[in-house]
């Protein structure tokens, strides 16, 4: 029977991840994924590493955190996932809105999150083709980007590399359990894996391996589009979103929301979302969301206008009760530790989880108080 | 509603559109060429034809008298959706249309093959030599040589020569002997057409030679010369045949890939060809895809020609008139005697070419690592094998995501099938039926501008 | 009709798409690649391949051989 230290399901960016840490930790981990190599959300995602939209503690603590082990992963394994501090720029055409803006900012700062509000000259400055009439901002300098596909493919590289190995298109089949119901073996479609630690990083699909193990977790999907443009000389050169978009990620209605979030990337593409809706897995395209999108980006860069849209992304964003990823141990069976229900930042959020999981299997302390994280919160224990 | 929808004004469209108008019906045409007559009759706006201008002035004509056919040219479907028994169709002029009954009839464009040097300036597919020459008289240069495979290659290269181009010669990958006889046994025409552009090509004195390729093209800034070379039968090339040729253009053509963006958005059942696995709509005998209502005739169901083309489009725009109740079933038996017996005859000739001319393996062997597979965003050879080897991509869609190839402008129009059986090489197993198909999903069917975006949401 | 091309006045026939109007000037190349800044040229002829792509009255990304000539119009190629 093969054996490893960690079995790590999904092979999505947390999962690559929590597998790369562990990997550099001296444990050798087995990552399993019933489809290939970020088939899952990562493939779908904007790759945006954002402290900006972060408003709760913790989330504020783990996205700050994340953010820095980005580039410290870059500079061990090599930047080979454009990775860059573009800086996020988030605006408000509303006295209201600027305010509530302001008051963000200041709770932000006091966490560590490095905010600057600018006037419209330096915002000009920032970014030339925005629409003139937004005449003030916050600029965050510490927001990044990275390719989320290449950046889950290059992690897992380095797993492989370090005597890991990545099983594509094995599905996790059922648990084996000792007499105390801890977890001793992962079964798959391949072999049976021995190991004492399992860690679930199957996104959106969490709850099914929850239900696979004996014990529940509710992770939803919520439906999230994104336009391409064709490819332009570069216009935009920060993430550009306004306030409202910060609103739409707390809120809890069910219809489409969206503003815009603009940016552009490498390879001279342009992004533009990002819609949000909570009607399960449709993945039928919604035109008023394209439309929608298509009318906040043009009202904040008007040349956009002069560009045509080539492609739409879609994807579920995997998200929990109150919106908190969960991270730890589950509370019913012993060796089950989730790192999932991400939602819209699980790319920027995916190496702090990594840490904080790597530190719990491993009995060392967390970078962070990793309570609120805990799936405890939603599991009733049997 | 009453109205049909054609999507497409070839030969399939046309022939569909006359005759749900001559049952009484209604239609609406839309193609993104400023004039009807899709890829075959591509010519210019008067009317001047070279050969086989009669059926097309006679569709015209037709579809011009009857008021109840309404062309909408220069416009293009960006994307289509069917739903509870209705498609929607937007089109980039910022209007869409619905309707209950629609006809796919959206054509193929060449499939290609990549060398190194094949994007240079001055290369071009053999259709997209012949289609501007047919609609402007533009010359893609003045020293040419045509090769790829396929009986296309010779009406090609004798327009050419008609029109001035010196074709410096033909070269068929695939050694085929006698195929002029096969023509015969089906269709007079095309007998008498092939006997006409060999008459062309020996009186210009074009060498054609069988088994021939060219493996690469050079030039500084454009093409200056081209490497040509004897290919065994799997296409690999034999060791001392090597020719370099001075030119300054080429046509390569490698037969055409259906055109399935359309069909695959309004979710239609599709198969995978068993000769050279492209995808095609699957249709039943009165070409009605598995979406009741939708209907699609021409090259979209298989590639087989105009006269194909032609025969489906008419027997789907019966069929469609039936269903719309326009005519009895009696009435259709009438107006479709003998069709469905040549519709099979020209199929079953048309696979047997297919066949004939398949794309052999071997052809992967001119690829040097710095060769371009997607021109679009440029990716080699060498980043495509390295996604696979280095990175653990193990399927199609992951190795494109990785490498970018295929994300292009042109959704993987060009390299999508070529890059699926490179990567199905590298991989050791074949791209599967439905990575197949999943070439074909582009849900924004062509680019759209933004600002017509935001407007449709008023 | 007139077109401008990079900015320069020239005369224009009817009828004639962006692409065949300047390949009839020897105008082959129509664009410089994005990456590594090579020529291209048509290549498939009708609107596929996406290689012809040049700025069109102010919007870039232009299919040139699919696009039909209109007077005034303000071609941007790259040679
Ligand atoms: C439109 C959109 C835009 C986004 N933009 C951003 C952004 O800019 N920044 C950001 O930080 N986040 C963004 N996100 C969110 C981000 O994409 C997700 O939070 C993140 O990708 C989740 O990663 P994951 O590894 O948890 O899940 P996934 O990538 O979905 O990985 C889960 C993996 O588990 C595998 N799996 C599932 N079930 C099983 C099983 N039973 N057995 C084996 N394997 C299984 C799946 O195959 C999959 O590969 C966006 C999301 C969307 C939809
Ligand atoms: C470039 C080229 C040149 C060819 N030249 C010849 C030739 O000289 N001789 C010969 O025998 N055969 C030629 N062929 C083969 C040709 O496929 C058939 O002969 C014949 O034209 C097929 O008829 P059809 O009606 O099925 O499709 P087509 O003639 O291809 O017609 C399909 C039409 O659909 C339109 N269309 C497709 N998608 C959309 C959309 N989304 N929105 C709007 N319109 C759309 C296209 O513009 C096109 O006009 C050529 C093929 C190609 C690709
Ligand atoms: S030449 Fe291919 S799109 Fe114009």
């Amino acid at each position: 029977m093969k054996t490893a230290d960690v079995v790590v399901i999904g092979a999505g960016v947390v999962g690559s991840s929590c597998a790369l840490i562990m990997a550099e930790a001296g444990l050798k981990v087995i990552v399993v994924d019933r489809g290939p190599i970020a088939g899952g959300t990562t493939g779908a995602g904007e790759g945006n590493i954002m402290v900006s939209d972060k408003e709760i503690v913790p989330e504020i603590q783990l996205a700050v955190r994340s953010r820095n082990a980005w580039f410290e992963i870059a500079d061990r394994i090599g930047n080979n996932f454009e990775l860059q501090a573009k800086g996020g720029i988030a605006l408000s055409r509303t006295d209201a809105g600027m305010a509530g803006l302001r008051a963000l900012a200041s709770h932000q700062n006091a966490h560590g999150i490095e905010t600057i509000e600018v006037d419209g000259a330096r915002l000009r400055e920032l970014e030339p083709h925005m629409n003139p009439e937004i005449e003030t901002a916050i600029h965050y300098p510490g927001d990044g980007q990275c390719q989320p596909m290449l950046s889950a493919a290059y992690f897992l590289r380095t797993v492989r590399h370090l005597k890991g190995e990545v099983w594509q298109r094995t599905e996790v089949l059922g648990f084996s359990k000792d007499k105390d119901g801890s977890i001793i073996g992962v079964r798959t479609s391949k072999e049976e894996i021995s190991t004492r630690y399992v860690v679930n990083a199957t996104g959106t699909w969490a709850g099914d391996i929850a239900r696979l193990a004996g014990s529940e977790l509710s992770i939803m999907p919520r439906r999230g589009f994104i336009l391409v443009t064709t490819p332009a000389p570069k216009l935009i050169h920060h993430k550009v979103y306004d306030a409202d978009y910060v609103a739409n990620v707390a809120s809890d209605s069910p219809e489409l929301q969206s503003s815009a979030v603009v940016e552009g990337t490498e390879s001279g593409t342009i992004l533009i979302g990002a819609s949000r809706e909570r009607i399960g897995f449709d993945s039928r395209i919604n035109m008023a969301a394209l439309e929608r999108l298509a009318k906040q980006a043009i009202s904040v860069f008007p040349v956009l206008s002069k560009l045509e849209l080539l492609r739409v992304y879609r994807g579920f964003r995997p998200y929990s009760p109150d919106h908190l990823p969960v991270i730890g141990e589950d509370a019913n069976v012993k060796g089950l530790f989730h790192c999932a229900g991400h939602e819209g930042a699980g790319i920027g959020t995916a190496p702090g989880s990594g840490e904080i999981l790597t530190a719990m299997i491993l009995g060392k302390p967390t970078f962070m108080d990793a309570t609120p994280f805990l799936p405890k919160r939603f599991q009733g224990v049997a | 509603m009453s109205r049909t929808i054609i999507v497409g004004g070839g030969p399939a469209g046309m022939s569909a559109a006359v005759e749900i108008a001559r049952a009484g019906g209604d239609a609406i045409i839309i193609d993104s060429n400023p004039r009807l007559g899709g890829q075959y009759w591509r010519h210019g706006p008067v009317a001047e034809f070279s050969y086989d201008g009669e059926r097309f002035v006679a569709l015209q004509a037709e579809i011009n008298n009857h008021p109840s056919i309404e062309v909408r040219a220069s416009t293009q479907v960006w994307r289509a959706s069917y739903q509870d028994g209705v498609a929607t169709l937007w089109l980039n002029d910022g209007t869409s249309l619905t309707g209950e009954t629609l006809l796919i009839a959206t054509g193929a464009y060449d499939r290609s093959l990549p060398f190194p040097g094949w994007d240079l300036p001055g290369s071009m597919t053999a259709g997209g030599a012949q289609a501007i020459l047919k609609a402007s008289g533009a010359l893609l240069g003045r020293s040419v040589f045509v090769a790829g495979t396929g009986p296309f290659l010779l009406p090609v290269a004798a327009s050419l020569v008609e029109a001035g181009v010196k074709v410096l010669g033909v070269l068929e990958a695939n050694r085929v002997n006698g195929w002029v006889n096969h023509l015969g046994a089906v269709d007079v025409r095309k007998m008498k057409d092939a006997v006409r552009y060999f008459k062309i090509l020996s009186a210009a004195k074009v060498p054609i030679r069988m088994g021939y390729a060219i493996i690469e093209a050079r030039g500084d800034g454009r093409i200056e010369e081209v490497v040509i070379a004897k290919v065994d039968r799997n296409f690999t090339v034999k060791p001392g045949t090597v020719e370099v040729h001075k030119c300054d253009a080429i046509a390569t053509g490698w037969g055409f890939t259906p055109d399935l963006t359309i069909a695959h958005s309004l979710g239609v059942s599709t198969d995978v060809h068993p000769i050279d696995r492209s995808v095609v709509i699957h249709v039943d005998a009165f070409q009605e895809t598995s979406q009741y209502g939708i209907f699609a005739a021409g090259e979209s169901t298989g590639v087989g020609g105009v006269d194909l083309a032609l025969i489906e489009g008419r027997i789907a725009g019966i069929a469609i008139a039936v269903q719309r109740g326009l005519i009895s079933t009696v009435e259709a038996k009438n107006r479709s005697v003998g069709l469905a017996s040549e519709r099979s005859k020209i199929r079953k000739f048309a696979n047997a070419l297919l066949s004939v001319y398949k794309i052999r393996e071997g052809w992967r062997s001119w690829l040097n690592p710095e060769t371009i597979l997607c021109r679009c965003e440029e990716v080699t050879f060498k980043q495509v094998r390295n996604v696979v080897h280095d990175l653990g991509a193990s399927d199609v869609r992951t190795a494109k995501l990785l490498s970018r190839c295929g994300m292009g402008m042109c959704q993987a129009r060009v390299c999508g099938r070529m890059v699926a059986d490179v990567i199905g090489a590298e991989i050791g197993a074949p791209a599967t039926d439905d990575e197949l198909r999943g070439i074909h999903n582009r849900p924004i069917a062509h680019p759209i501008s933004l600002q017509t975006l935001a407007d449709q949401g008023q | 009709m007139r077109i401008y091309l990079n900015g320069v006045e020239v005369e224009a026939t009817e009828n004639e798409s962006v692409g065949t109007f300047l390949l009839k000037r020897r105008q082959q190349v129509l664009r410089k690649t994005r990456f590594n800044d090579q020529p291209r040229g048509m290549f498939c002829g009708i609107g596929v391949c996406f290689d012809c792509i040049v700025t069109i009255d102010g919007i870039a990304n232009q299919r040139a051989c699919i696009t039909q000539l209109r007077d005034g119009m303000r071609i941007e190629v790259t040679s």
